[in-house]
């Protein structure tokens, strides 16, 4: 099992960057106002959110007599519900996250360090998980932004290795229901046998929350640059292949790579499962805005 | 299966370089992937599973070491060859007979198809045999000496041909079987016509009969020759010809026999002939001594040529000269009268000579009238009349002046040449002396149980004696039968003789010997249809007899040799080495694997390019 050695991951450059980028994130309307997010949906908060009409079973305390008096017309107020949001990060600790692309295991740490840091500053509950031949939790809930230490330490130690058995996986998970859960999942989405992927993401659906699946993958896995005589080594599993490999062979490797791809990303919005192919060689920052533009309630949609 | 270059397998090390790069080739690169699962269905298109790779990969191996094997094998020239195994030593007995020259319907000939065999035979001959070559037909000639040396071997079988000569395989197998015993295990290929079967005459050496006969030859052909001079007549002869047909013939043989002398056509003869049967022919002639007579037979489907044509000169006929050797007083006067109305200009010359002027040279008969020489001359012919005593072959005890009165005459053989014509119904004769008839000499006459007559050949010389005084005979000297009978004698001592001088010195065959003066030899042959004349140069005086035609030396000496071979002209019959043949048929066809090894290599290139390079098997 590898760890998250190098400094480099968590370094300080990385966190100037991180607060650059979320100053930029304030900017925006939905982030302007500090504190808790607000809910899409009414509830029982002082703030006066909007009037609509009464209709029979609401309750007849939150009916305006003020505006009845004056319109002959029955209102109920409504108030703004301020809701705490579950933020749930769950990292694919598979040794094909570590190898033989240490890439992929760095843009997935620094990513969920990103998505913690960006739900511990919004007051947001952040739960760490691994994910492996089950996903198990590595860090309990945890709120405020002083926990962004014990956040990445807890990044920073986490060993990568073994398989991901990815319907055990994303089949078990029960992510708690006490709150609006954010669930991320930072995996390559590799397991043993390509044809569950469909299968598995089908458990998505059934998740508490909005969920996003972000697959990691190194530009070297989608057009590997092979020919001749190789024996490939799945870090996985320990096994060898001798394979004669030309360039045809390169090409239909690409298109079978992009068309998993493509399953993965069918399955997920198939399901209003947010999907996002993340290639190691591209730019951090613009990956992760991209990933919040789409839409999350953590970027402050709606 | 055998290696005819073994030599070659040295090439095998060469073998080394692709085991040793299947056993140290560079190992594979290693690269850890995150997943096989892509690399997964790319195997599953083309790649195989583990085992069918190692299999394959093995394959590939044996391909290459066959790639390297096969030509190896070409070089080496892997045979299935039927031989013997261990032969150390191959005598090749080429039969070069007349009969060799029949060809079948192709057009090929007997001898090209043993050529053609002993090529075959020969390159699939393992190159550490050693090989001689004997080719035969009356006698035997060593063409090459035991060697390895196939070229000159081949090209010595090339060089042969097949002559108008009888063959005599006994004697030539001899000289085989000498040559096979320097060196055993050896095998002779007694390539001929000739049925036979595998033998093995002595330990160690092995014949094989590798037979080329026809299996149905139709052949037709002279085998007797004989012209002679009318006697008494100028200007006339007979030719005798004896025509033989093949006794593997397939049917009657029909056939003519034509010919001419010197430009003038001879009236043609037909024939027809059942398999194996023999016919003679007197043929009339007319012509000048000298001219050139010809006589060609032509038959439907016949195989052999070579037995088809005659050609000889008319007899050159001189007068036979006989000598009549006795003392004056004593000589018979019946025998006298009888000898000289015998005498005729240009057939008969009768020379009177005393017994001290005896031996007369250049005659043909002597006539020892009451007479005996002290030592009987070997080289003549002789007609004793009257012996007084015993010398030589002639055994005689004189009965004294008076004799013993014999009147009935038998005859012991009627048919004999010394009594044609010659009547004995009203002889009476008196004997003289009592002849000794227990040598080579018969008797003809008989009267009492004595005999009065004898003849005989002693030492190649014919003899006749008559044990009666024609002076002291009543009725003898004044009938016609005893001119006859002295005109018969004379002619019959002499004939050998002539018969000699008309034909050649050695009796007109191929094959055999015939002492010549100077230095060549020509030659009038027929070839293709034509006369045609060659010189023949002569390093020796005594030539062996090859050629058909007729022949003058430089002392202006003629003569005609022909094949006149009953065993030639009876061609064999493809029979009961039917078996060798068949396996010499098969052995041509399967014993050079040169083709097919070639044909091995192209197809494994093809099989390795095709596993290389469209199924990506390394």
């Amino acid at each position: 099992m590898s760890k998250a050695q190098d400094e480099e991951i968590f370094d300080t450059e990385f966190l100037d960057r991180l607060r650059a980028m979320f100053l930029r994130l304030r900017k925006r309307k939905q982030l302007r106002r500090k504190g808790i997010q607000r809910s899409p949906s009414a509830g029982l908060t002082r703030e006066f959110k909007d009037y609509r009409h009464y209709v029979r079973q609401d309750d007849y305390r939150s009916i305006d007599w003020r505006l009845y008096a004056r319109l002959e017309r029955m209102f109920v107020r409504l108030y703004e519900e301020v809701q705490e949001f579950h933020i749930h990060v769950v990292v694919d600790a598979s040794a094909s996250m570590a190898e033989p692309f240490a890439e992929k295991r760095i843009n997935a740490l620094r990513l969920a360090v990103a998505l913690s840091y960006l739900g511990l500053i919004s007051q947001h509950r952040v739960s760490l998980y691994a994910m492996r031949e089950r996903i198990t939790e590595i860090l309990p809930s945890q709120k405020g932004q002083g926990n962004i230490q014990r956040i990445v330490e807890t990044l920073r130690s986490l060993e990568f290795g073994g398989m991901t058995r990815l319907r055990q996986c994303l089949g078990g998970f029960r992510p708690t229901r006490q709150r609006y859960g954010v669930i991320f999942v930072l995996s390559d989405l590799i397991g043993q046998n390509p044809d569950v992927l469909d299968d598995a993401l089908r458990n998505i659906g059934g998740w508490p929350g909005e969920s996003h699946i972000i697959q990691i993958f190194h530009p070297w896995e989608q057009t590997p640059e092979l020919e001749g005589e190789v024996e490939l080594v799945d870090v996985e599993t320990g096994e060898g292949r001798k394979m004669w490999l030309t360039r045809q062979d390169m090409v239909r490797y690409t298109e079978s790579f992009n068309a998993y791809l493509r399953v993965a990303e069918r399955a997920c919005l198939s399901r209003q499962v947010d999907y996002l192919a993340w290639r190691t060689d591209g730019a951090f920052e613009d990956l992760f805005l991209e990933l919040l533009s789409r839409g999350s309630v953590l970027a402050g949609r709606g | 299966m055998q290696f005819l270059h073994p030599q070659f397998w040295w090439l095998a090390l060469l073998g080394i370089i692709p085991v040793a790069l299947y056993f140290f080739k560079r190992r594979s690169r290693s690269v850890a992937v995150s997943t096989m699962v892509f690399f997964r269905w790319l195997a599953q298109e083309h790649q195989e599973s583990a085992w069918l790779r190692r299999v394959k990969r093995w394959v590939s191996f044996a391909l290459t070491i066959l790639l390297f094997g096969a030509p190896i094998f070409a070089l080496a020239r892997l045979s299935q060859a039927p031989f013997s195994g261990g032969t150390r030593n191959v005598v090749i007995l080429l039969d070069r007979s007349a009969s060799m020259a029949a060809v079948d319907a192709d057009g090929t000939s007997r001898f090209d198809e043993a050529r053609r065999l002993i090529h075959a035979r020969v390159e699939a001959l393992c190159s550490q045999v050693r090989v001689a070559l004997v080719a035969y037909d009356t006698r035997p000639e060593v063409i090459e000496a035991r060697g390895t040396e196939r070229r000159a071997l081949l090209a010595a079988v090339d060089g042969l041909s097949v002559g108008p000569v009888a063959g005599d395989p006994a004697h030539a197998l001899e000289t085989a079987l000498t040559l096979a015993r320097l060196e055993t295990p050896a095998e002779i290929w007694h390539v001929t016509d000739q049925p036979g079967n595998p033998s093995e005459p002595e330990k160690g050496v092995r014949v094989v009969p590798l037979a080329v006969a026809l299996s149905a030859p139709s052949n037709a052909g002279f085998t007797a020759f004989q012209v002679r001079k009318e006697p008494m007549q100028s200007s006339r002869f007979t030719a005798f010809v004896q025509v033989a047909a093949s006794r593997g013939a397939p049917g009657p043989i029909e056939g003519r026999i034509a010919g001419t002398i010197g430009t003038a056509p001879v009236p043609p003869r037909s024939f027809s002939l059942k398999p194996g049967e023999v016919q003679g022919f007197e043929l009339p002639l007319t012509g000048v001594r000298g001219q050139l007579l010809q006589l060609d037979l032509e038959a439907e489907g016949d195989c052999l040529s070579l037995d088809n044509t005659l050609l000889a000169p008319l007899p050159e006929s001189r007068p036979v000269v006989a000598v009549r050797v006795g003392r004056k007083d004593q000589v018979d006067p019946y025998a006298h009268l009888a000898l000289q109305s015998l005498v005729e200009e240009g057939e008969l010359r009768i020379w009177s000579v005393q017994p001290e002027q005896w031996p007369v040279p250049d005659v043909d008969v002597a006539i020892f009238d009451n007479w005996l020489p002290e030592q009987w001359p070997e080289d003549l012919p002789v007609v004793v009349l009257n012996p007084p005593g015993s010398v030589g072959p002639v055994r005689a005890r004189p009965l004294g002046n008076v004799g013993l009165p014999q009147r009935e005459i038998r005859e012991a053989q009627a048919d004999h040449p010394v009594l044609f014509r010659v009547s004995t119904s009203r002889l009476a004769l008196t004997q003289s002396c009592v002849l000794d008839v227990a040598g080579p000499l018969q008797p003809l006459w008989l009267a009492g149980g004595e005999p009065l007559l004898t003849a005989g050949t002693v030492r190649g010389q014919r003899i006749v004696v008559m044990g009666f005084s024609p002076r002291q005979s009543e009725r003898l000297p004044m009938t016609a039968s005893f001119p006859i009978l002295m005109g018969n004698a004379i002619y019959w001592c002499s004939e050998s003789r002539r018969e000699r001088e008309a034909t050649g010195f050695g009796g007109g065959r191929t094959g055999e010997f015939v002492e010549f003066t100077g230095k060549e030899v020509r030659w009038t042959a027929i070839r293709g249809g034509e006369l045609v004349k060659e010189v023949e140069k002569l390093d020796r005086n005594v030539v062996e007899l090859r050629r058909s035609g007729v022949w003058e030396d430089a002392e202006g000496q003629r003569g005609a040799a022909h094949l006149l071979s009953r065993e030639e002209s009876d061609l064999p019959v493809l029979g009961t080495a039917v078996e060798a043949e068949g396996q010499s048929r098969a052995f041509v066809s399967l014993g050079a694997l040169t083709g097919t090894l070639l044909a091995a290599l192209l197809f494994l290139l093809v099989l390795e390019s095709l596993l290389f390079h469209r199924f990506g098997v390394y």
